[in-house]
């Protein structure tokens, strides 16, 4: 009896040493993903991943998610090259592109540095979330869409890597509360696990009428958003209200991020402004500030834009019902006002 | 590392094991290790700061045991000094700074502001300061008194300081209860497991499902008092009563659990303090340690009761505002500390416990003493003082149409009720509740589960994390 104890014991202490050991290093981590010991935890959709509601389980991700060969342009311009600076909801494969070259950054992680061919048109699209627009064009517009842009060579100064600034460190990246995701990763991303979780989920909405922290659903139930996005509480929601000044600081940044570039050598700035999930599914869920329709009317904006929203408002079925992000159907709605957009620039001039 | 995470429940079955598994004199080092670790995951920087604190305290304990008369004398104070130096530089400067900036702008002299933040950006309060240092100073006053010999082991001293389940919130231990546990061979024992698990897993039930879903409530409430009605609000201070007991003797539960289970005893913390009678009694159950270290390090020393009554109500209303300025550098706290020394000193002079007993049946005398602990709990979870001043303004004049209006449903508010109700059953009948061997691993298991289950998952950190 006392062996077993002992053995069991030891087994506790090596387990728990390996799991913490793994937890504590995300490069490890990494690298038992990328062999398949772990799967990913983002299978089934990020709001599942909160929420972890079965009914909002999306089982065939890749088939609503990607894109395939049919939707890359048949015909790509000959004298447009293509700038674009976007997030998660551009496509990051500029084969989708119909650019004679075409350049992405997402924003914040990386720096291009890029020489503008003058015998061509060089377009730039800035793709802003609605959440995050008073966040990106306000105070900091100048160090992310300027110092983080495009870096015209013999143009632009020194090259600010956004990377750089992160200020990792070995504590910072071991011993921070990102441990509990990785070790939640780690150990309760199983079918087995997920089951449990969505029990969990399942009692918490039907016996209390609400999500896990983080997440919060239709008031009909069918659709699911972030709380930062939908609760009228957080600054990053469409339900707080804006004054007009505050609108109009985000037209005037625009406007010098567009004269940055066009200085710079570009021959047009386009910015595409794309709302919220909760925009597009549950506008009427609190009164709405209505950020995108004020910031396409304001009589200050010199900026061109990319109107995709009029459209998207229409098809709350083009975003996931697992995910914040739009699906297939979102991301062709993109390319399509991008290649369009291209190929008129093509032709015109 | 908090204890309601993933994190720490890793982290604890590795120690703990690690523990028995290694010989008798490594295990005081892995133990400073682990504790260590557990530290430097809140802000690394501070285990240096730490360390700094513990030589000191570790040399001037060996002076005081060595040195006699005035000498002797000096270095206790000495050893006072920098200890509350510090916890003033980094707890008190802010607070000081801009009271003094008020006062001299009273008479037209501006003094200007400076802020901690200003001065020394990114310099933030180090995590459990304020006990540390109490806990610090616990022992060089002990050597001082000679009830405690000096520690020759500088490891054994540092965890002392360290001891990773007391380490950042309690409770605030004295030499003698746990030095010499240190330098034991703590063998394994079944009963010191269960005890030690059932009570984590309690104080994990207290914080994750009681006091994480009281919060649910408090928090949107309390940051927007003024949207509030009094209904809203007197569900809101009652609830917060409920969720500071929950969650901060929940972690105390973890922590004597956690180090149970290693076969360590720490001093017991609470004892059901919504069940007293009286403000007295009240403080005889709630946060034990830290009011036992103002009896024994400022009370006594001032007289106690023992230089007649005024003397004895000046003492009280010193140990209380000093108590209420411990938790935290705002006058909130000190109005809060206020409020329960001048109950104290009037149930003293009007002999009201006296009366109360004789006149009251006891329930009525507890829920009158919850009531009044409700209200003063108002001062110091609100913002600032005129919010808890608009509280209990608005809580004085309610009218019928006051129904309160909850940030969450209707069935999770049940909910909320069903559990305060559990919460005191079990307090009332089974305060020292323990399963027995033979169903003890199902009822961990079940436990457990309904932690899970019933829990509220975010980043919520315990309360006595700030102080």
């Amino acid at each position: 009896m006392k062996t077993l104890f002992s053995g069991l014991r030891i087994a506790i202490m090596l387990v728990s040493g390996v799991v913490l050991w793994i937890g504590l290093s995300d490069r490890l981590q990494r690298k038992l993903y990328a062999r398949g010991f772990i799967p990913d935890q983002y299978r089934f959709g990020d709001l599942y991943n909160i929420t972890n509601l079965e009914q909002f389980k999306e089982m065939h991700w890749v088939e609503t998610d990607g894109l395939d060969e049919n939707d890359k342009p048949r015909i790509r311009s000959k004298n447009v090259d293509l700038y674009t600076i976007g997030d998660s909801f551009t496509t990051m494969d500029t084969s989708f592109y119909a650019g004679r070259r075409n350049h992405h950054i997402w924003l914040g992680t990386g720096v291009d540095t890029v020489s503008l061919d003058p015998e061509v048109h060089s377009i730039l699209v800035i793709e802003v979330i609605e959440r995050t627009i008073q966040e990106r064009l306000r105070e900091h517009y100048a160090e992310l869409y300027i110092d983080r842009g495009f870096q015209i060579r013999g143009k632009s100064g020194p090259v600010t890597d956004a990377a750089s600034n992160t200020g990792s460190s070995l504590w910072g990246n071991t011993l921070n509360r990102e441990i509990n995701e990785r070790l939640e990763f780690l150990l309760f991303n199983s079918e087995a696990a997920l089951k449990c979780k969505e029990m969990k989920a399942r009692m918490m909405l039907s016996w209390f009428g609400r999500t896990h922290p983080g997440s919060l659903i239709s008031r009909d139930r069918r659709f699911l958003f972030y709380e930062i996005e939908a609760d009228p509480q957080s600054i990053l929601s469409p339900f707080t209200p804006l004054a007009d000044a505050d609108i109009d600081s985000v037209v005037i940044n625009m406007n010098r991020i567009r004269a940055h570039y066009l200085g710079a050598g570009f021959a047009e700035v386009y910015f595409c402004l794309i709302p919220n999930k909760v925009t597009v599914c549950e506008p009427g869920r609190h009164p709405h500030n209505r950020q995108i329709t004020r910031v396409e009317q304001n009589p200050h904006l010199k900026t061109p834009l990319l109107t995709l929203s009029r459209q998207l408002r229409h098809h709350p079925e083009w975003y996931h019902k697992s995910d914040g992000h739009w699906n297939a159907s979102g991301k062709r709605l993109w390319l399509k006002y991008v290649n369009d957009m291209v190929m008129r620039w093509s032709t015109t001039f | 590392m908090l204890f309601n995470s993933l994190h720490f429940i890793v982290f604890f079955l590795f120690v703990t094991t690690t523990y028995y598994t290694l010989p008798g004199r490594w295990r005081w080092f892995s133990l400073l290790t682990a504790s260590a670790y557990f530290y430097a995951s809140f802000i690394p920087a501070y285990l240096l700061l730490l360390g700094v604190i513990i030589v000191f305290d570790y040399l001037a304990g060996i002076g005081i045991e060595k040195m006699s008369g005035n000498l002797r004398r000096g270095a206790l104070a000495l050893s006072i000094l920098v200890n509350v130096g510090f916890l003033s530089f980094f707890k008190y400067f802010d607070f000081l700074n801009t009271n003094i900036s008020r006062l001299l702008s009273i008479g037209g002299i501006d003094y200007g502001t400076a802020t901690m933040a200003g001065l020394y950006p990114g310099l933030a309060l180090p995590i459990g300061l304020s006990f540390h240092t109490f806990q610090s100073m616990s022992y060089t006053i002990e050597v001082y008194r000679g009830h405690q010999r000096a520690e020759r082991h500088l490891g054994i001293y540092a965890l002392y300081v360290l001891f990773y389940p007391q380490l950042v919130a309690g409770p605030i231990e004295r030499p003698q209860n746990v030095l010499w546990q240190f330098r034991q061979r703590m063998d394994f024992d079944w009963d010191n497991l269960r005890t030690g698990l059932w009570w984590m897993v309690w104080g994990m039930f207290k914080k994750v499902v009681i006091a994480d879903r009281l919060a649910l409530v408090t928090d949107p409430i309390f940051a927007n008092p003024e949207m509030q009605n009094a209904g809203s609000l007197a569900v809101a201070a009652v609830f917060y009563s409920i969720q500071i007991y929950c969650d901060f003797s929940g972690y105390s539960d973890i922590a004597l659990g956690a180090a149970r289970t290693m076969g360590f005893r720490l001093m017991v913390n609470f004892r059901s303090p919504y069940f007293a009678r009286s403000i007295a009694e009240f403080w005889q159950r709630w946060h034990i340690s830290l009011s036992t270290w103002f009896r024994d390090y400022v009370y006594i020393p001032m007289g106690g009761n023992q230089r007649g009554r005024f003397r004895t109500y000046t003492n009280l209303l010193v140990v209380f505002l000093l108590s209420g300025l411990w938790h935290g550098a705002d006058w909130k706290f000190v109005i809060w500390g206020a409020i329960h020394g001048c109950l104290l000193i009037l149930s003293r002079v009007a002999e009201f416990d006296k009366y109360y007993s004789e006149k009251m049946p006891g329930w009525l005398q507890t829920a009158l003493t919850f009531a009044v602990v409700t209200v003063a709990w108002i001062f110091f979870r609100a913002r600032n003082v005129g919010d808890a001043f608009m509280i209990v303004r608005r809580l004085a004049q309610p009218s019928l149409g006051d129904l309160p209006n909850l940030p969450i449903s209707d069935g999770e508010t049940g909910f909320c009720l069903l559990l305060i109700v559990l919460l005191f059953l079990k307090e009332h009948l089974l305060p020292d509740y323990v399963p027995a061997q033979r169903s003890f691993w199902p009822s961990l298991g079940v436990a457990t589960l309904l932690c899970y289950l019933w829990g509220v998952f975010g980043s919520n950190q315990f309360i006595y994390f700030q102080f």
